[in-house]
């Protein structure tokens, strides 16, 4: 079982090799994802139309290369093939935001919209890769989270 | 007259030339209220619900972000996932469209309006 904490100053990320490639297989299930502008990934700013636009045009591009930025570093630390891997706080931030980003995904493909999902889950749902993705992405984003904790 | 006389070199701490005649002020009529005020009102930055994100997760960007402490940051998130959304900053437009795209950078759901 993946195990994270901090350790001198940084976090560590403990999976084995069996975990690390199912890691990967999920990054890949979900990054490369033709529904990555499922309902949770777009950022309206403004409501005018106008504005929304603008803001749009000019953070878009910037927005598209932080996110594809924080999924390589991901599958860079995954791709090293070592069982620990040792990030500085901002690799972890990249981490946390790429792990969101991917449940986001998870959670437009399994057509979640309100609060509560859990408790209401149909069997096509419950059998779902996607159910098994969202809930790995985020015990993982837990503990990196923990371990930030005391850098805050 | 007691002390020094004024220096016609040196400068007052209006930026006047002591010892120098000026000209008496003219009054001018106050500027219209123009873009550039209208610009400078603060607008709030708002934070939306969704389903799927921790809610750890949106403390943290809270904390980061904005350096708000740990019983702020969860006051903020609790309020947007009871209420649907919370003003977590009132700033000028063109800082709340920062920090609104932060958030973004982050996969939160966050716009601004007007204060």
């Amino acid at each position: 079982m993946a195990r994270v904490r901090r350790y001198l100053g940084r976090v560590e990320i403990w999976l084995d090799k069996r975990e690390r490639a199912a890691l990967i297989d999920t990054v890949e299930a979900l990054a490369e994802s033709p529904d990555a502008s499922g309902p949770w990934l777009t950022h309206r700013a403004y409501e005018d139309p106008g504005l929304d636009r603008e803001y749009q045009r000019l953070t878009g591009p910037e927005l598209a290369v932080l996110h594809e930025a924080d999924l390589a570093a991901v599958r860079e630390d995954l791709q090293r093939g070592h069982d620990r891997c040792r990030v500085d706080d901002e690799r972890a931030l990249a981490w946390l935001r790429a792990l969101n980003r991917l449940r986001l995904v998870a959670g437009g493909r399994l057509g979640i919209t309100e609060d509560g999902w859990e408790d209401t889950l149909g069997p096509q749902v419950a059998a779902a890769d996607e159910l098994a993705m969202l809930s790995d992405l985020g015990w993982l984003q837990e503990g990196i989270l923990h371990a930030l904790e005391p850098s805050l | 007259m007691c002390g020094a006389s004024p220096d016609a070199s040196a400068e007052g701490r209006l930026g006047y030339p002591l010892g120098v005649p000026v000209e008496s002020p003219v009054r001018r009529e106050a500027p219209a209220r123009d873009a550039t005020t209208v610009r400078d009102l603060p607008w709030n930055v708002v934070v939306w619900n969704d389903p799927v994100t921790l809610m750890t997760y949106v403390v943290l960007v809270f904390r980061r972000l904005f350096g708000y402490n740990q019983e702020t940051a969860t006051r903020l998130m609790l309020q947007v996932h009871n209420e649907g959304r919370a003003v977590v900053a009132t700033q000028p437009r063109e800082q709340a469209e920062v920090s609104v795209t932060r958030l973004h950078a982050f996969g939160l759901q966050a716009t601004l309006a007007k204060g």
